[in-house]
């Protein structure tokens, strides 16, 4: 009796630690591997629909870090959900983000979650389901499984997808306002009032504003002493109209980057998004933006302590 | 005087002659049933035509009754955003419910599709009666038609919901805002929803066309097989009326030349 206990506790230890080392040795390659296997399977869904089955290329641009990959990964598991529910099939909503910097292991789990929903709709299409992965590439960088992501969904969107439009943008931009006001509270910094804005407002602001607020978020991480990995996203400005697809990119990059800011200054809550929107404008992203630019910057001076 | 002669005294044999003609009356029997069986398979084929035939129209049936559902559809759409633009460029109040009677034939609309939409298993069943031809490209337009019966009222119901908010907007006197919400919502609910549309009808027309073809060439399969069948049975039938020819003939001359040899030799007159 005693014996088995012996090799029982062993054998939980062994599975236990093992799995633990598994996941800590998850790669940006494991990931890709999901991620291409999920462009197979919509390449055959393209095909099905009678489009052609190429996916458009997106570049890896810029060095990314996972959490701002996981950001991606969870709007591709969003539109997925969307293609699952035009078909017919349930949906699912996604795991709230865990209050840790991201490791790829974390962007796997959405990618696997996303991979099980998306194979679901091959009878519907009438295609087989992608089972095996593709062969692993090396090297492989977190930038590279962000292009895939991006490429995934643009694929995604000739299926029937209803574009991106401020109702998605502005889910993103409410959910990097109350954060930041949390960590204002959090930290006793007074939260500035600021009024809405009336006069009509364009993705192209929204842009710029972004653009601002990133520039803030990294002072603010400056003037905390605090490193995050990476540094903040570097972004460049789109070629020609800047659309809500744009903007919503870059809320994505900056979300990351502050839930990442206030994870390492020990804020422990767990990152929200509110319900589906409607109605909303970039009038009303941009107020979200502004408001989160007023409370970056109020935190930068708290961060740096009273003047001499 | 009694002239006739008693088939004993002729000296044919009576079993071959019986043989003979239980021969002849079995190959007049088979070449009836030949002939019997090039009219029932004529008859056959003319049936499998017919049911070809039936069943192509019911499948056309299908696709034209769907190509209607989206032609309305279509025509409402078209309604809803024209009643719609007008009523946010003159911000007329009263012009919603004009606005909300057009969609709410543009959901019956999509209501309608879908039913006809589904009502396309008659194609699938034309295409599927052929297991050895899998037509890869009509059961691909199809899977496409039959994913909107789904799709298209989901589509829809997107678009619905963005104009309703614009509508609401409309009604309480804010214009500017009523219109960011067509501009940024409810535009692009309504092009997913024509998108949509513009695919369903091109998908129809060409799934239209190769179901025609595909009935044409199953039809032209049967009667050239039903033809093919034919040729064959009419080519033993005739060999069947050789054969009777050429036994009754050598039986006729076997007669003759036995009741000649078994006659007396004339005697001389007297």
């Amino acid at each position: 009796m005693a014996f088995r206990v012996v090799w029982t506790t062993v054998g939980l230890l062994i599975a236990y630690f093992g799995s633990g080392l598994a996941w800590a040795q998850t790669t940006p390659s494991d990931v890709l591997r999901h991620v291409e296997a999920m462009a197979q399977q919509v390449a055959l869904f393209r095909f099905a629909d009678g489009l052609d089955p190429e996916l458009p290329q997106v570049p890896a641009e810029r060095s990314r870090m996972p959490r701002h990959v996981l950001q991606q990964a969870r709007i591709v598991y969003q539109r997925i959900e969307m293609l699952r529910w035009l078909n017919g099939l349930e949906t699912d909503p996604l795991a709230p983000v865990p209050p840790l910097e991201i490791q790829p292991a974390d962007v796997l789990a959405v990618v696997e979650g996303a991979r099980d929903a998306l194979a679901e709709l091959a009878p519907i299409y009438g295609v087989p389901a992608v089972v095996n992965l593709p062969e692993r590439r090396t090297p492989v960088g977190p930038e590279n499984v962000m292009a895939a992501l991006q490429s995934l969904s643009e694929g995604m969107d000739d299926l029937g997808l209803p574009d991106i439009v401020p109702n998605d943008v502005f889910r993103i931009a409410h959910a990097m306002r109350v954060h930041a006001d949390g960590l204002a509270q959090t930290r006793g910094v007074e939260i500035p009032v600021m009024p809405d804005t009336v006069d009509e407002t364009q993705p192209a602001d929204v842009f710029e504003a972004g653009l601002v607020l990133l520039n803030e978020l990294q002072r603010f991480d400056d003037a905390t002493g605090n490193h995050l990995p990476g540094g903040v996203a570097a972004v460049t400005r789109p070629q020609g109209r800047v659309d809500p697809l744009d903007v919503i990119r870059l809320l994505e990059l900056i979300l990351a980057d502050l839930y990442s800011v206030s994870v390492a200054l020990g804020d422990e809550r767990q990152l929200g998004y509110p319900a589906p929107q409607g109605g909303r404008t970039p009038a009303d992203v941009f107020d979200e933006v502004i408001r989160t630019r007023a409370i970056v910057a109020a935190l930068i001076v708290h961060a740096r302590g009273p003047a001499r | 005087m009694n002239r006739s002669i008693p088939i004993g005294q002729t000296g044919i044999a009576v079993l071959p002659m019986v043989s003979a003609i239980v021969f002849l009356l079995a190959l007049a029997l088979v070449a009836f049933r030949l002939a019997a069986s090039i009219n029932a398979t004529v008859m056959d084929s003319l049936d499998e035509v017919d049911m070809e035939a039936m069943q192509a129209l019911s499948a056309t049936e299908a696709i034209v009754v769907a190509q209607g559902a989206n032609a309305e559809l279509v025509a409402t759409l078209a309604q809803v955003s024209q009643i719609h633009q007008s009523a946010l460029l003159s911000r007329d109040r009263a012009a919603v419910a004009d606005v909300r009677a057009a969609r709410a034939r543009l959901t019956a609309a999509s209501a309608t599709l879908a039913t006809s939409l589904n009502g396309l298993g008659e194609v699938r069943e034309a295409l599927e009666s052929d297991a050895e031809t899998p037509q890869p490209e009509a059961r691909r337009l199809l899977g496409f038609a039959e994913r909107g019966a789904v799709a298209v009222p989901r589509i829809v119901a997107l678009f619905v919901e963005a104009n309703n908010r614009t509508l609401e907007r409309l009604e309480m006197g804010e214009a500017d805002a009523a219109r960011a919400n067509f501009l940024f919502e409810e535009r692009a609910r309504l092009e997913a929803v024509t998108d949509r549309v513009r695919r369903q009808v091109d998908v129809l027309e060409r799934l239209a066309r190769q179901v025609s073809a595909i009935e044409a060439e199953q039809v032209n399969d049967i009667i050239a097989a039903a033809s093919e069948r034919a040729t064959v049975r009419l080519w033993i039938g005739i060999a069947a009326a050789v054969s009777i020819a050429a036994v009754a003939i050598g039986l006729a001359i076997l007669m003759v030349r036995r009741a000649r040899a078994a006659r007396p030799p004339m005697q001389a007159s007297r």
